[in-house]
This record gives C-alpha cells, structure tokens and sequence, in this order.
C-alpha cells in the first residue's frame, strides 16, 4: 500500500516534469513557416559574393535597412535564378506582381524597445553572428516561432528553458542579455536607452 | 487484476505534479510570459510604425526654453533630445509622456469640495463660461475683485488676461513668481560672475536649463550656498553656510553691512554679531563670507523664491550693492501698442476675501502657490477657475476645470528666460495633433466677457501680432537671421516654429526690478546717508527684531556648525540640541514638476521610487537626533501641525537634514503612479500659510505621533 502511494506520487511528479520541460514548452509556441524559402548559404557563397551588409544595409545616416525590400532582390530575380519551386514561386507571385514578401522576423523586439544597429556594428564593432548566430550560412530559413501569450519570436525569448550558457547568440535576446553584454564592454546605460 | 483509483490516488498524483511542475521552468516562464501580456493589452497606446524623423521644437515645460529634437516614428514624438550641449532635465526627458497622463483633463469638470477629497463631475463648456460671466457681473455690481493668477507671465495670452483686467473696476493680475527669475536681476551675463551666493536656490539640482548648470560648473564658479540642508548643491558648493531657516534676511543684511564697511547702506546695523545670533553661523564666518564675495568678484545674490519679504528685499539690494543695480530691459514687446492694460500685483496686496471671480491660467504649466494664501482672498461664494491640461496641483482646488491643450500639442510661448542678456522669444511648436477637444484660453477670455476690445479670438493671432510688431521695428536675430532679411512677419513666424528663438538686440538699461514694493517703501523710513539707501531694518519680522534687541550674548538657540566646521566632510549636522518643546522649523522643497506641469510621467515615477532620488509629499525628513528627541523612528506615522493645519506624515531620518528642521516636499508624488501621484492626497502647499514674514518655505512646525 505503502508503494502504490508512492508510485501514483511518482507518476504524477514524472508527468509533470515531461510536461513541463518538453510538451508545454513544445505547445508555447505557435509555428509558421516563411512565405518563401530562401537560402543564405548560396547568396553568401563565393559565386554570388553577397556579404550580410549587401542586403542588410546599414545606410550612412545610421538607419538599419532591415529585412531587404523587394527591390533589393528583383535587379537579380527579375530571371528565375535557378529550378526551384521556391524560386519559381518568388518570382511569379512577387516579383511579377511587385509584391512586398511578409517576412516573419526573427528577432523583431517589442515596441517599447528602441535598438539601433548603427552603434553596436560601427561603434562596438559587433559581428551579425555574436546576435543572429550562422544565420548567414543557413540552406533554409528556419520555422519561425512565436510564444502564444507573449507574442514574442522565440530568437528574442532564447531556444533554451534553463539559460546555461547565456552568452550564447540562440540564448535569446532579452533585457537581461542586452545587459549583460553591456556590463561586460563596460557600457553605461540607463533605462532610457533602450526603453523611450 | 482490478485497479481502483481512489481521491487519495488523486492528491497523491496531484502532488507529485505540483512538485514537479515546481521543478521545470513551465510555470516560471508562463507567468513570465503573462506579465509581458499584460504589458500589451490592445488598449495600452502603441506609436505607429512609420519613417524616423527629427523634429525641432522648444521645451515649454519651464520657463527655460530649452531647444529640443523629438525623435518622432510616424510622426509621433518617441524621445526628447537636447538640440544644444547639456542635455535635458528629468521633466523635459519625458515631456511627451504628458500628453497621455491620467490626469490630462478630457472634459470641462465641475468640481465639488464638500467633503474630503473633491467630487467632479463631467459639465458643457456653456457652464463654466456662464459661472465666469455671472461672477463677472456681480463682482461688478459689488465693487469685488476679479483676479487672474497667471503661472507662466510674459507671454502674449498674459497680455490678453492684463488686457481683460482693465476692463473690470477691479482687475487683478497676480504673475507667479518665477522661481529662478523672481530675485534674478533680469540681463546678467552669468559667464562674467565669478561667485554666486545661492539662498536656498537648487543650483546643481534644478534650477534653470541643465546648460547653464553645466557651463557653471564647467567654470568652476565660487559657489557659496546657504540652506539648512547638505543638499547635493551644498555638497559641491566651495563654501555652505546652514543657516537657520527664515534667518536668510538678516543673513543677507550682514553681509551687506560688511559690504559698505559700517557706512550707511542697506543692512545698516546688521552686525555679523547680530546675524550669528539669529542665523546660528559664527559672525567671523559672516565676515568671511563677504571677504570672499568682494576678493572674488563679480558675484550675484539668487535665491528661491517665497523666502519672504524681508529676504527679497535684502537681496535684492544686496544684488545693486554688488553693482547689478543697471542691467538690461530684456521685456518682450506687447501684442498690441497703446493699448490700456491692468499693472502687475501681488496676491498679499489684494483685499482679503474680495475676490469674486479667480481665473487660474495653467495653461502654460504650473507654479507653486500655497492654496490657504489664495483661498484667504476669495470672497464668500467666489468662482474659481482652472485653465488647465491636467488635473493636478493648483488647479485641483477650482471649481470648474476648463482643459486647455498641453505641451506638444499646441503652440505655446517661452518669454525671455532669466539667464538671458537680451530679450528672446521662444515658440515651442506643436509635434502632436490634440488627443482631446480643449478650449484656446482667449477664447474663453472671449466667451466670458463682451467688453474686450479687439479683434483676436485664438492665442495664436496674440503670438502673431507680437511677432509682426518684433517685425516691424526690425531689430534683433532669429538664429543666425537678421530680423530685417525676413520679407514678411509670416515668414519670421514660420522661422520661429522651427524653434529657433529670436533674440533682441543690446536692450535698453534699466534698474534692477523689486519685487515686493510695498515693504520697501515701508522700508523707507529715510534715505540713511549719502548713498540714500533704504534701510531694510523695518522689514525684519517682529521675532527678529525683538531677537536683535536682545541679543546680549544669549547662546543660539540650537548650536548649528558651518562647512569651515565640519573636517570629517560627511556634511551631517548631528550634535544639535534641539530645545525641548521648540518647535520645530517646516522646510518646503518645490522641484521643478511643480513648477511646470503638475504632472510626473510614469517612467520618472518608476526611476523616482527605485531611486530614492525623489520623495513622498507625505515623506517628513528630520535629523536622526530630532527624531529620537521626538521619540519618532524612521517609518512611523505621524502628524505634522502647522497653523494651515494638519497633515498625516511618514518619518524619514537623514543627518542632512539640521536637527530642529523638519523638510518636506511639495508637488505630485512623483513615486505614486498616475492620477493617484497628481492628486491623491492633500500636499503640504494645501495647507501651508506665509508667516508674518511672507515666507511660506519657513514655517513653524510641530510633529506628534499619530
């Protein structure tokens, strides 16, 4: 008897533990996949010769270009370049019919955050990777996943649960991160210079 | 095998879930998750995705004009950038929060002070212009005042309210006193004084554009600061003097005793012996005091205002005694020439109780005016009326609210600032359309009365029609612009919005203003030798005269140590004794947002609270010593008794503060959220009175526990 009461307390706590580490953290998540696949790979590769400033400008001003319009993209893409369904679907249902593409932003922050690009690339002298990770090697664009409450993407929130290794791009890109990542250059900073 | 599952199975299994959820980072990051859902809920306003830009602008918060860029995305005003070196104030940093405080006012209210605290109620335009006029009309027919307390002197709608006033018997117009610029002799070249001698003013804290704060500072100015507390500006001042509070005048009278070395002159009998005796500062550190003002000249006298009459006065003439009687004429022109307009007063001139009808014009910020001083003039049954965009401070305390457009949402218009040599005009531009329907001040002016001449109906055309007349008599710049190269008044306008300020050519000289006429012509007994100076004797309170005359080597009341006596540098003025059953001294600090907006953004409050850099209105601040003299501890509730009345407090110790003194500060509670922070509970300006000295910074205090 003793037993039996302890198993229905072991099961319930096992439950509970995959629950909580892997189907809840699973259902978290509402995923869609982008409009168009695209591959950073080829566009970086030596015979394309693209780098990540090519199509994420950062102008002279400062201001980050961001996701590339589709005006970046048509000078090239005005020919299919290439047999690919994906290719084939860019072109007839966008560049064809000037269609701005819907990109699903990885690493959009909320609207009460104002980061610029300009000061962390030019003045700090950041890499893309040390934030985005090898974004710009990827064959795929990944399945993009936005938490459910939230509404955060899940690069900002960070793909681990337990944050080990916070210094780690995949690790999110939450306040505490940004932070952190000042304390350690020694940055002064204020709630103002992030939040306006 | 059968297998029954019974309600202990079920706890059992329960619990092990709940020990196990504890133990994985699900509930952790829903909660998480929530608080970030909370913080987005569809109601909460959202600036619009749209293209960056940089818009210019002046700060109209205060009186100091500081040229702004406002960081706008679709338009809007996202942050506020210093457009010139030094930056922004806390206010101005957050100035475009303000349009969306809880306490903005949506509506006309009517508000009811029946019982504790003050009902309102939602009510048609049409009402408070009929109160307006109906009182207008019976002040006419009993020979009553009608009143307008102007907060933001200067500008043209101060103009149209003076202008209103001389068509009623009795028109009174009261301008707030500007809290750097009421004792300020108005042109001084800041960058040719060496020494400034600062009575209570905020200098490193508050006080004027942050510029200015950082070009004195930058200059190493000889700072000499008197206040009975170790404030941050008495902790980077070369000399602090902690003088008892509402001994300032005799303070100033000694010094100015030093300055003419006995001869007849202002202070005249005022002996550093006198002075110690009253302000509990050695007489050979008075002495020194003006050594040091004299060695390292040119200096100037500021002070806080509401010190007092005798203050005011003394410094004042201590200010022509240090040769700043001459200065220039730095007065903006009127809208209209020639035409009749009711003169400057001031509120204690004005007939107690004679007051029909009070117009309160906060339209372009707030001041602080302690409301039992205001309330003593009005008559039986007299209206009182706010022009105002929030519902906070002064004007929680009329009768009918009429909303006026804030800051970034309409023109407003920044006379010259204290610091400037020259007359200037600033035009703080709108960056937002209005959120909610307000009503133009002039036109209500307008809808109140029929007998105002003239044509202008809307604050604007009053704005221009200074501006065609700066035009016309072509003198001065806007930037770098001459007022002549501009081919219209319009296009001299347009460039002002952009704001850039215009800037008068060397004005010209005229004496310094004084500010309270009337206990200087009190004052006047004679002119006292050849340089014909008032002697300031008689405007001391009976307390110090009586003081004076029997000072006999009497001890100070408290024994109260200067800066020369405190080696350890810790700024502390423990080991007073405070005498038993004394009352004590009430210090009042009024920080910039009560002179400006009444209203504190949210994001301040968040800084304020975590911060400590702000405290409670409810907060009373005394020396360690004093509370334990009190048997009060740190954190207790009491009751703060002062002849306005009374006003539940919360204890706080600190060894800056004198033993003997009790401070509090006035204002919204810049660390209570929202509408509670404007005007939650009953602030120490709703109950304060001036002494017999006009002071109502100094009064005296007792706490009892509560």
């Amino acid at each position: 008897m003793k037993n039996r009461a302890w198993l229905t307390f072991a099961v319930g706590l096992l439950a509970a533990l995959g629950g909580g580490w892997f189907a809840v953290p699973w259902a978290m998540y509402r995923r869609s996949e982008q409009p168009v696949q695209f591959s950073h790979r080829v566009h970086t590769s030596e015979a394309v010769g693209l780098s990540c400033q090519d199509c994420h400008a950062l102008s002279d001003g400062g201001k980050f270009g961001g996701i590339p319009r589709l005006e970046t993209c048509a000078p090239c893409h005005a020919e299919p370049q290439g047999k690919s369904a994906d290719e084939k679907r860019f072109i007839n249902e966008y560049v064809a019919k000037n269609r701005e593409v819907q990109w699903l932003v990885y690493a959009r922050q909320p609207e009460n955050v104002y980061f610029s690009h300009a000061p962390h690339i030019r003045l700090a002298g950041l890499k893309c990777e040390q934030c985005h990770g090898q974004h710009g090697t990827t064959d795929r664009l990944r399945t993009f996943e936005r938490n459910r409450i939230s509404t955060y993407p899940r690069d900002v929130e960070g793909y681990s649960l337990v944050r080990l290794q916070p210094s780690r791009w995949n690790e999110g890109m939450k306040m505490d991160d940004c932070s952190r990542c000042h304390h350690e250059r020694g940055v002064e900073e204020s709630c103002l210079t992030c939040h306006k | 095998m059968t297998m029954n599952v019974s309600r202990r199975d079920v706890l059992r299994f329960t619990a092990g879930g709940a020990v196990g959820a504890m133990m994985t980072p699900a509930p952790w990051k829903a909660l998480d998750d929530v608080a970030i859902w909370t913080q987005n809920w569809s109601w909460i306003p959202k600036p619009p995705k749209g293209p960056v830009t940089m818009r210019a602008t002046a700060c109209a918060l205060c009186p100091a004009g500081c040229p702004v860029q406002a960081r706008c995305i679709g338009g809007l005003p996202v942050s506020m950038h210093a457009a010139s070196g030094g930056g922004l104030c806390p206010l101005g940093l957050t100035g475009h929060h303000l349009p969306y405080h809880p306490a903005r006012v949506v509506r006309p209210l009517r508000l009811f002070h029946d019982g504790p605290g003050s009902r309102r109620i939602p009510v048609q335009i049409d009402a408070a212009v009929a109160a307006a006029a109906g009182a207008i009309r019976g002040a006419k027919a009993t020979s009553r005042t009608v009143a307008v307390i102007d907060m933001r002197p200067g500008r043209s709608v101060s103009w149209g309210w003076q202008r209103f006033l001389a068509t009623v018997p009795r028109g009174a117009y009261v301008p707030a006193p500007a809290r750097e610029g009421s004792r300020f002799p108005s042109g001084v070249d800041l960058d040719s004084i060496r020494t400034i001698v600062s009575f209570r003013a905020p200098l490193a804290e508050e006080w004027g554009p942050p510029q200015l704060q950082k070009r004195l500072l930058d200059r190493r100015v000889n700072l000499i600061q008197i206040e009975p507390t170790h404030s941050p500006t008495a902790a980077i001042a070369g000399r602090w003097l902690a003088a008892q509070p509402g001994s300032e005048a005799a303070l100033a009278m000694a010094i100015a005793s030093q300055l003419h070395e006995g001869t007849a002159g202002p202070g005249e009998g005022m002996t550093p012996e006198i002075a110690s005796a009253l302000t509990g500062i050695p007489a050979e550190t008075i002495a020194a005091t003006a050594r040091e003002i004299v060695q390292k000249g040119p200096a100037l006298v500021v002070a806080e205002e509401g010190l007092g009459r005798a203050a005011d006065a003394a410094i004042v003439e201590l200010n022509t005694l240090l040769g700043h009687s001459v200065v220039a004429q730095t007065d903006l022109l009127a809208p209209f020439a020639g035409e009749p307009i009711a003169p400057a007063t001031e509120l204690e001139v004005i007939e107690d109780s004679s007051i029909a009808l009070l117009l309160l014009d906060m339209s372009g910020g707030d001041a602080p005016f302690p409301w039992p001083l205001v309330r003593r003039k009005l008559a039986p049954k007299a209206i009182v009326i706010a022009l105002s965009p929030f519902l906070a401070g002064t004007a929680t305390h009329a009768d009918y609210i009429v909303p006026t457009l804030p800051y970034l949402e309409t023109l407003l218009e920044i006379p010259t600032p204290f610091d400037s040599t020259a007359a200037r005009l600033t035009i703080s531009a709108p960056l937002l359309p209005p959120r909610h329907a307000a009503v133009d001040p002039v036109k209500f002016l307008r809808a109140i009365t029929r007998d105002l001449p003239g044509q202008w109906t809307k604050s604007e055309e009053l704005m221009r029609a200074r501006v065609s007349r700066i035009h016309e008599r072509g003198e001065g710049n806007v930037g770098e612009k001459s007022v002549a190269d501009f081919a219209s008044a319009d296009e001299m306008w347009e460039g002002l919005l952009a704001g850039t300020p215009w800037t008068g050519a060397a004005a010209a000289q005229t004496r310094v203003s004084v500010p309270h006429q009337a206990t200087l012509s009190r004052g006047q007994a004679g002119p006292a030798g050849s340089a014909g100076w008032p002697s300031l004797l008689p405007a001391l309170s009976e307390k110090d005269r009586s003081l004076m005359t029997a000072v006999t080597g009497r001890p100070p009341r408290q024994k109260i140590a200067s800066s020369e006596q405190r080696a350890d540098g810790r700024g502390a003025i423990d080991g007073g004794v405070v005498a038993v059953n004394a009352p004590l001294t009430l210090v009042i600090r009024t920080p910039r947002d009560v002179t400006a907006s009444a209203a504190v953004s949210p994001v301040m409050t968040k800084l304020y609270r975590e911060s400590g850099l702000r405290r409670s209105p409810e907060v009373a601040v005394v020396n360690p010593a004093t509370a334990r003299q009190l048997g009060l501890a740190a954190g207790r509730r009491a009751k703060l008794l002062i002849e306005g009345g009374a006003l539940p407090v919360v204890i706080a110790t600190d060894h800056a503060v004198m033993p003997g003194v009790v401070e509090m500060t006035a204002g919204p509670d810049a660390i209570a959220l929202g509408e509670r922070g404007a005007r939650g509970r009953p602030g120490i300006l709703d109950v304060v009175t001036a002494d017999a000295s006009g002071s109502w910074r100094t009064v005296a205090a007792r706490l009892v526990e509560a």
